[in-house]
């Protein structure tokens, strides 16, 4: 799983974020196309907290940086593969993140 | 959705033009006053087109995507505040009920809407109480979606000095009450010169411009030129003049591939290949100039639109009908006194007239010491009529004025040319 974190792109302009999202689009399309994209999802910046006390306040506030702003699960044979898959990862140069997790499959003993 | 979305069935600067139609349209709801909102508005609907498509891929109508996006965050907006007069003296009453917002907000979302939108949009940018310059770069902010660095970077200047001719404009904007009307009767006349004349200089500045970069001079005027299109494309400014300007604009743009050669170097008009004109834009720029004559007025741009097609329409520099062009440079000189076009009017009369005449005509020009191609053309002339000695020094005095690298590799190699004889 991939972890997207890092500001909000505020103040990039139209043309910018056009071409950015070009980008997301061609490294989506390198991944289907080599069968390791799995699935993805955007997430929508703010949200709602919920503690064991079952008070609700918004946040998560965490710094900018830290604001997750989507997933990708893929299809690795190892982390180095999908620590490499991340060189096509486009937000780097605004100061983001990826976070790189493995999801846990328990073998069930039949 | 297509999941296959591809960039490529995108239209090249469709944020760029779709966020500039969106803030016309949203200031218009919102009022001109609240133009900061319409801006945020627009940003976060193209944030969540851009994580949402950039995932997904490009919906099927992407223009309509984006415009319902816009529609429910003005909605939403709209809700939260409840002083609608303060918002759109304009829409106040229309906004308070929940009947009317919703057929309001989509009535001003529709193709013609959208257009008048824009066309308001411009004669705000430029109302007379705003600076010219303030002008051009708030309709490249507002009407071209263009950011502030995009600005300055067209510019060759920095953000801060484009900062400070947009906060003018706005302040401007406040203090006067401006709103995005359509003025009328002799007012229209008026303003509708300001918006042509800060088109041309638009354009201008990406034909003429030193910046380096080609791609963005092409935009420049490419913007130029699609705003000049939304002028005569609305009965109301839909005048001679404008479509003198759009002509003139078509006939420049189509040599913008011929003008510079591999490395970037400038070619003159003299030495450029004709076979790279762009004929279809020169095909349009006589469309349009047909259509110049009726009903009746005189402008600049009738004349300059004139000159420019008699170029076009030559098969070489040489053969060019240049008695002609000195006789609407003549005429041009009349309705535009200025000291520019005198040098034109000069440089066209050494072809038409003589070089010496030329030449007593560019020296007694005055008020272009430190314009560079007022150097180059005496330069010229004098190298033409075999003084080299006196060319190397007009050319060196150029090269001193003009930072571009492309005019000063021009004028070192002219220089060199001097030498060599």
């Amino acid at each position: 799983m991939l972890i997207f974190q890092g500001p909000v792109h505020a103040g990039q302009s139209p043309e910018k974020m056009q071409e950015n999202m070009g980008k997301w689009m061609a490294w989506i399309d390198k991944l289907r196309k080599s069968d390791r994209y799995l699935a993805g999802e955007p997430l929508l910046p703010g949200g709602k907290l919920v503690t064991s006390k079952r008070t609700v306040t918004d946040g998560p506030y965490t710094e900018g940086k830290e604001v997750v702003g989507g997933f990708f699960i893929i299809k690795a044979k190892d982390f180095d593969e999908a620590v490499s898959i991340c060189d096509d990862y486009p937000d780097f140069n605004h100061g983001a993140t990826v976070q790189v997790r493995q999801i846990m499959k328990v073998e069930v003993p039949a | 959705m297509s999941q296959q979305g591809n960039i490529y069935e995108l239209a090249d600067h469709l944020f760029r033009h779709e966020s500039g139609k969106m803030v016309s349209v949203l200031s218009r709801l919102l009022g001109l006053q609240n133009i900061e909102i319409a801006q945020d508005i627009v940003q976060d609907t193209l944030l969540q087109a851009m994580s949402t498509w950039g995932f997904n891929g490009i919906p099927d109508k992407p223009a309509a995507w984006l415009y319902r996006v816009a529609k429910n965050k003005a909605i939403d907006y709209l809700r939260r505040q409840r002083k609608f007069e303060e918002i759109s003296p304009q829409y106040a009453y229309l906004l308070q009920s929940e009947y009317t917002l919703s057929p309001t907000i989509n009535n001003l979302f529709l193709e013609n809407e959208m257009q008048d939108s824009q066309l308001r949009m411009m004669f705000a940018c430029c109302h007379p109480s705003i600076p010219e310059e303030s002008q051009v770069a708030l309709v490249l902010k507002t009407l071209c979606g263009l950011s502030v660095n995009e600005i300055s970077n067209a510019f060759l200047t920095n953000d801060e000095t484009i900062n400070k001719r947009i906060y003018r404009a706005k302040e401007k904007i406040r203090q006067e009450n401006i709103e995005l009307d359509v003025p009328q009767g002799n007012e229209l006349q008026t303003r509708l010169n300001s918006v042509l004349k800060s088109l041309y200089l638009l354009f201008n500045e990406g034909y003429h411009s030193s910046n380096p970069n080609q791609l963005i001079r092409e935009d420049l005027c490419h913007e130029a030129m699609r705003l000049c299109y939304l002028i005569i494309e609305h009965p109301l400014t839909s005048r001679p003049r404008s479509k003198a300007l759009l002509s003139l604009m078509c006939f420049q743009a189509s040599r913008l591939n011929a003008r510079l050669d591999d490395k970037g170097h400038i070619i003159l008009l003299k030495y450029q290949d004709r076979s790279k004109w762009f004929l279809p834009l020169i095909q349009k720029g006589f469309d349009y100039l047909d259509e110049i004559t009726e009903p009746f007025e005189v402008s600049s741009y009738h004349f300059e639109a004139a000159i420019a097609s008699l170029h076009a329409a030559a098969p070489s520099f040489e053969q060019t009908d240049w008695k002609s062009i000195h006789q609407l440079y003549i005429l041009l000189y009349q309705v535009q006194p200025s000291p520019v076009v005198a040098m034109n009017k000069a440089i066209a009369s050494a072809y038409a007239v003589g070089r010496q005449q030329a030449l007593a005509e560019l020296r007694a020009i005055s008020g272009l010491e430190n314009y560079y191609l007022y150097h180059t053309s005496i330069g010229e002339i004098c190298y033409d009529l075999h003084d080299r000695a006196e060319a190397k020094k007009y050319f060196e005095k150029a090269l001193q004025l003009t930072s571009s690298q492309q005019e000063q590799q021009l004028l070192k190699n002219k220089i060199l040319s001097c030498l060599e004889s």
